[in-house]
């Protein structure tokens, strides 16, 4: 479907408010693509966010590891704190794999989520 | 001076003041939009309101756009104010509520500040799986009887 856009009697249409996640031209492909790269962007955030909580847990943890001195219940929390704080990193790692493998044993195509929303698209 | 004379005089005045009144009109007409095609030329936009109709476009949906680009921006500050408000409870507060407090209020900002950018987006994929069209809310046609819009010729041009 092409439009001409200068003889739209509204014009070219709304201007975007961000240009990063937002398409520069709305058709079909490009919003859909749009909203695949914010769904990527939330992950790749996410994963940021979650790496740097890390940091600052597995210090906290080490810190009271060094400060809880024979107190042998504070050396387990601490130990505890420190493997938490792993398994979660590395099962954020993994999500996007995990995600790849449940997609694929429920059929639907989670990866390339492109054409499962074009799939759904009514026609026009 | 018989009648005759006396009503030619007349017609001939009149004639005179309305070929005129008719000049003048023209000439402004002609002043106020250069680029007359019609019989009786178009309605020019007034200052300020012709800088929204550059590329045939009627404006408002640009007026919109700006409106919701200044929208954005006040809610970007109020985002940096509610962030600094947060971290003065976090300062100021005593009991252990805060931290929960807090996160909320930072959470809650940035969720309304992410949706706020992307509302674009959510408009067009709403559109999409709705209309299935993705510029039917922000390309919006308006098609009135006969015209059609695609072509933007009215009903009884040839």
């Amino acid at each position: 479907m092409s439009k001409l856009l200068a003889q739209n009697p509204l014009g070219s249409g709304f201007k975007r408010t961000s240009d990063s996640y937002n398409p520069e031209v709305v058709t079909n492909d490009s919003i859909v693509e749009s909203v695949v790269n914010i769904i990527s962007g939330i992950i790749g955030i996410i994963t940021v966010v979650g790496a740097i909580f890390f940091i600052v847990y597995f210090f906290i943890a080490a810190f009271q590891w060094v400060t809880s001195g024979d107190d042998s219940k504070g050396v387990e929390t601490a130990r505890n704190k420190m493997l938490q704080g792993v398994i979660g990193l590395v099962v954020m790692v993994l999500g996007y794999s995990f995600i790849g493998i449940i997609g694929r044993i429920v059929g639907i195509d989670l990866i390339n989520l492109e054409d499962t929303i074009m799939n759904v698209v009514p026609e026009s | 001076m018989n009648r005759r004379t006396k009503l030619k005089n007349t017609l001939n005045k009149s004639l005179f003041f309305l070929s005129g009144f008719f000049s003048v009109m023209l000439t402004k007409v002609q002043l106020v939009a250069a680029q007359t095609t019609d019989v009786f030329g178009e309605i020019a936009p007034p200052p300020g309101v012709d800088q929204y109709n550059q590329e045939a476009d009627i404006g408002v949906i640009v007026f919109a756009s700006r409106i919701i680009n200044f929208g954005a921006i006040v809610a970007g500050i109020w985002t940096l104010i509610n962030i600094i408000t947060a971290g003065w409870i976090y300062l100021t507060a005593n009991d252990s509520s805060a931290h929960e407090k807090v996160g909320n209020k930072i959470l809650n900002s940035v969720i309304g500040l992410a949706i706020i950018a992307l509302s674009y987006t959510i408009a067009g994929i709403i559109s999409l799986l709705i209309f299935g069209d993705a510029t039917f809310i922000l390309n919006p046609e308006i098609e009135s009887v006969g015209t059609n819009v695609r072509s933007g010729m009215p009903p009884w041009a040839p």
